[in-house]
């Protein structure tokens, strides 16, 4: 019976075995990929409108809140308008449960 | 039957595993594309906020220079002589590894100045123009103005 050393219980065994590795791995590959790729994708155009808006904010003499925490979806946007006798630094900070991401920006006011 | 189709079993499972095996490494590919993609959005974003500062940092130290002077200065010539002056430029244009500022007159009528910033970093750079100008104090009101009474700034220029 198994004189070519192939029988057809280990064929079906080692392709189901092959079958399921591989389809774990693709399944981790993926996830992470789109979880990773959305969530950096977020973080960057969230810190850009974030930081877009307190610009415009302090450059149209709105009024402005110095420290703010807001929270968009799973993202949380840290806010804080360092004032000096020329100009305003922004710091912004959005956070989320894997990634985070922080920027700082002058404005002449 | 079986005992037939063992070369065939073997043969497809190969197969299978083949195909899996480039698919795997293909998604691992564009796994790491996207990543190199982002790294490029998060480096140009950067950059432009670095170049942009620069640019409104060094508006904040003319503004400051201006208030300074006007402590000073108590006439049209002398405030003319001051702007119009290499040490003015000199303290304003800055050259560093990363980040260039440089200050130059527009045109000689005018306190009216071109401001060029460039931050680079590992060979990526970004660039800005601003235009502004200071309207002399001396001509334009008696009154006690402050600098950001005398500075027009103008939009930013991409290059």
């Amino acid at each position: 019976m198994k004189d070519d050393g192939f029988m057809l219980v280990e064929c079906i065994v080692s392709l189901s075995l092959v079958l399921l590795v591989t389809i774990l791995i693709q399944g981790v590959l993926v996830n992470s990929f789109s979880f990773d790729q959305e969530d950096k994708i977020k973080i960057l155009n969230i810190s850009k409108s974030s930081l877009d808006k307190a610009k415009n904010e302090i450059k149209s003499d709105m009024d402005y809140e110095k420290f703010s925490i807001e929270v968009i979806d799973d993202f949380i946007i840290n806010k804080e308008i360092e004032e000096n006798e020329y100009y305003k630094k922004i710091n912004i900070n959005v956070e989320s449960k894997n990634d985070s991401f922080e920027v700082s920006s002058y404005v002449y006011k | 039957m079986f005992t037939n189709n063992r070369g065939s079993i073997l043969l497809f499972s190969t197969i299978i595993f083949t195909v899996i095996s480039v698919m795997t490494i293909m998604i691992v590919n564009i796994n790491k594309s996207f990543d190199e993609v982002m790294n490029l959005e998060y480096s140009e974003f950067y950059l432009q906020e670095e170049a942009l500062n620069s640019i409104e940092l060094s508006i904040s130290q003319i503004a400051s220079i201006i208030d300074n002077k006007l402590l000073t200065i108590n006439s049209e010539e002398e405030f003319n002589e001051y702007f119009t002056s290499q040490e003015f430029i000199d303290t304003i244009n800055y050259k560093g590894d990363k980040i260039t500022i440089d200050l130059s007159r527009v045109n000689k009528d005018d306190l009216e100045y071109d401001i060029f910033s460039k931050y680079q970093n590992n060979g990526a750079y970004k660039s800005f123009n601003s235009n502004i100008k200071i309207n002399n104090p001396f001509i334009t009101t008696g009154a006690t103005v402050y600098a950001r009474d005398l500075l027009e700034i103008n939009s930013y220029n991409k290059n």
